[in-house]
C-alpha cells in the first residue's frame, strides 16, 4: 500500500506551497489517475514518493514503511519519470546496470523478455542516443517493468508514443497491474487513456488535492421543456440546467422522472450525455 | 555497497573521458617509440639515471603538466553534475545517498590510481625498452640508494597533494557546473602552487613540512606522518560538507 499523509513542499526561495497538506492511500491492485494543470504539484508529488526531492513536511509510506526513515523502500518500485539513461550504455546494459545495482541479478536474464514486452527486442544493443522520443519513453517503461516491481509510478508514459504504442502501453499496464496486483500511480493529461486505465482519479490544483474519487461517468439523458423547469417542484432523478428548459435526467430513474415531468411538461427534444473523464477535469 | 562501487566503476570505465585519462598513462611508452624513429629525443645532461629515478621523474613530470588531474576532475564532473543534472541519478532511487557518493569517491579515485599504476609501469617498460640502451642510463634498477627516500617522498607528496586536488574537484562537481568546477580546480591548483613559496602561507600544504622538520631525527618520517595527518583532516573536512550538500540536494 502506498499512504500518503499530509503531504506538503516549499521549494527554497518559492513563495508559495507546491503541495500543500496532500493525503491520500493506494491499495493493492488500483491503478490511481493523477491529473491537475501545469504547476499544479504532479511533478512533485511524484518526485516526493520517490524520494528525489526531500518533502518539508508530511509522510510517506510504502507498505508501513516511512521512506524518509529507512532506505532502499523503493526497491520494489518502477519508477518512470523521465525517460533518461546512460547515453554511452546500450540499452540492455542500462537495464542491466539498473538490476545490478538495485541487487536484482537474478531478473537480468528477463531483460530481453522485457524489452521485447515494449517493442524494443530488436533494438537491445543500440545505444538510447540512436533512439527517437518515443524508443526512448518505451525503453523508460522497460526501465520500470524489469525486476517485477510491485508498485508502478508513471509520470506522463503516453507522451510520445504513437497510436500503437499508447495501445500496446494500455494494454501492458492492465495486464501487469491486474495480474501482479500491483498498486500503480499514473499521471497524464491524456485523460481518455487515464480513464480507460485508472480505478480512481486525483486531481490536484494549486498544491492541493481537490478531488480523489470516482468521477461520475454515468450516463444521462438531456431532456428540453416548452417551458422554464420550476426547481420548487423537485421530481427524483432530475436536475436543472443552467438553461433552465433543460433539465439531466438519470438513466437510474429514467421511467418514473419522465412519467413525472410529462405531467407539467411537454417534451420539445432529448439528448442523450455521457460524462468523460476531460469533462471532468475541465469542470 | 560493494555491488554498488564494483557496477559503478564498471560504468565510469565505459565513458569516454575515462578511457583518456587511462590512455594517457601510456605516454611513457610513445618516447620508447619515438626513440627509434628519433634518435636525439632523451636531450639530457647531468648524472646517469637508473629506472627507478627515471620513472619518479616522470610521475612528477606528468602531475606538473595537470591533465590527468584535470582529466580525473572531469570525469568526478560528468559522475555528479552531469547525472543530477541530466537526471540519470534517478536510476539510483533510494540507495542510500552516503552510498552513491561513497561510491562516486571511490570510482573516480579509483580511476586516478589505475592511471598512477600504469603510467609507472609504463615508465618502467619506457626504461628498460628504450632508455636504458642510452648513455644518461645506468641500466640498474636504483642508482642513486642514498636518494631514494627523498625522491620517493617527493613523490608521495606529489601524489597526495593530487588527491587533495580531485578532492577539491569533486566538491566543486557537487556545487557547479563542469565549466565552473575545471575553472575552480585550476585556480585552486595554481594557488597551490603559489603557497609554499609565501613564509606565512608555507605551511597550508604539506609539502613545505620537511624543510621545518629538518631539526628532527627523522626528518622524512616526521614529515610524512604529519602531512598523512593533514592531508586527513582536509579529507575528512571536505567529505564532511560535501556528503551534508550531497544528502540535502533536490533532484529537481
Amino acid at each position: 500500500m502506498i499512504s500518503v499523509n499530509n503531504l506538503s513542499m516549499k521549494y527554497e526561495k518559492a513563495k508559495r506551497y507546491s503541495l500543500s497538506n496532500v493525503s491520500f492511500e493506494i491499495g493493492d491492485g488500483e491503478m490511481v489517475g493523477l491529473i491537475g494543470k501545469n504547476g499544479a504539484g504532479k511533478s512533485t508529488l511524484m518526485k516526493s514518493i520517490c524520494k528525489f526531492i526531500l518533502p518539508s513536511e508530511g509522510e510517506i509510506l510504502l507498505d508501513g514503511k516511512n521512506i524518509k526513515a529507512s532506505d532502499r523502500c523503493l526497491d520494489d518500485v518502477g519508477i518512470l519519470l523521465e525517460p533518461v539513461f546512460f547515453q554511452y550504455m546500450s540499452a540492455y546494459d542500462n537495464l542491466a546496470y539498473y538490476l545490478k545495482i538495485h541487487n536484482k541479478e537474478q531478473y537480468i536474464q528477463e531483460i530481453d523478455d522485457v524489452l521485447n514486452m515494449v517493442g524494443l527486442g530488436k533494438n537491445r544493443d543500440q545505444k538510447p542516443s540512436d533512439f527517437s522520443f518515443g524508443m526512448k519513453q518505451r525503453l523508460g517503461l522497460a526501465l520500470a517493468l524489469v525486476g517485477h516491481p510491485k508498485k508502478l509510478i508513471l509520470d506522463e508514459p503516453f507522451v510520445g508514443l504513437d497510436p500503437v504504442g499508447v495501445k500496446d502501453l494500455i494494454s501492458i499496464l492492465q495486464e501487469q497491474v491486474k495480474n501482479n496486483k500491483m498498486q500503480a500511480i499514473i499521471s497524464s493529461h491524456q485523460l481518455y487513456e487515464l480513464n480507460e486505465l485508472c480505478d480512481r482519479v486525483l486531481v490536484l490544483y494549486n498544491g492541493e488535492l481537490v478531488f480523489d474519487g470516482v468521477p461520475d461517468f454515468s450516463q444521462h439523458l438531456l431532456v428540453d421543456l416548452d417551458k422554464e423547469y420550476a426547481n420548487g417542484k423537485d421530481i427524483a432523478g432530475v436536475k436543472a440546467l443552467e438553461d433552465k428548459k433543460r433539465v439531466e435526467v438519470s438513466m437510474d430513474t429514467i421511467d418514473e422522472s419522465l412519467r413525472q415531468i410529462m405531467v407539467d411538461y411537454k417534451i420539445i427534444g432529448v439528448e442523450t450525455k455521457k460524462n468523460s473523464l476531460e469533462q471532468f477535469f475541465i469542470e | 555497497m560493494i555491488s554498488l562501487i564494483r557496477n559503478e566503476i564498471g560504468k565510469i570505465i565505459k565513458r569516454v573521458d575515462t578511457r583518456a585519462l587511462l590512455l594517457l598513462s601510456v605516454w611513457p611508452l610513445l618516447l620508447s617509440v619515438l626513440v627509434v624513429v628519433k634518435d636525439d629525443v632523451f636531450k639530457m645532461e647531468g648524472d646517469a639515471i637508473g629506472a627507478f629515478e627515471y620513472t619518479n621523474y616522470m610521475v612528477i613530470i606528468q602531475n606538473d603538466i595537470f591533465l590527468p588531474l584535470l582529466l580525473t576532475v572531469l570525469i568526478a564532473s560528468v559522475s555528479l553534475y552531469q547525472e543530477v543534472q541530466k537526471k540519470t541519478i534517478y536510476f539510483y532511487k533510494d540507495i542510500a545517498r552516503k552510498d552513491i557518493l561513497k561510491a562516486k569517491y571511490v570510482s573516480v579515485f579509483s580511476m586516478y590510481f589505475l592511471f598512477l599504476f600504469s603510467y609507472i609501469l609504463m615508465s618502467f617498460a619506457s626504461y628498460y625498452l628504450a632508455f636504458c640502451h642510452h648513455s644518461m642510463a645506468t641500466g640498474t634498477f636504483i642508482s642513486y640508494p642514498t636518494e631514494v627516500i627523498d625522491m620517493l617522498y617527493t613523490a608521495i607528496q606529489v601524489i597526495l597533494g593530487a588527491t587533495l586536488y580531485i578532492h577539491v574537484g569533486i566538491t566543486f562537481a557537487l556545487r557547479t557546473s563542469t565549466g565552473m568546477t575545471i575553472f575552480g580546480t585550476t585556480m585552486f591548483y595554481m594557488f597551490a602552487r603559489i603557497v609554499p613559496n609565501f613564509k606565512f602561507l608555507k605551511l597550508v600544504f604539506p609539502i613545505g613540512y620537511k624543510e621545518v622538520l629538518e631539526v628532527t631525527a627523522h626528518p622524512y618520517m616526521c614529515s610524512l606522518l604529519l602531512s598523512l595527518l593533514v592531508y586527513a583532516v582536509y579529507h575528512a573536512v571536505i567529505y564532511y560538507f560535501n556528503r551534508r550538500t550531497f544528502e540535502r540536494m533536490q533532484f529537481n
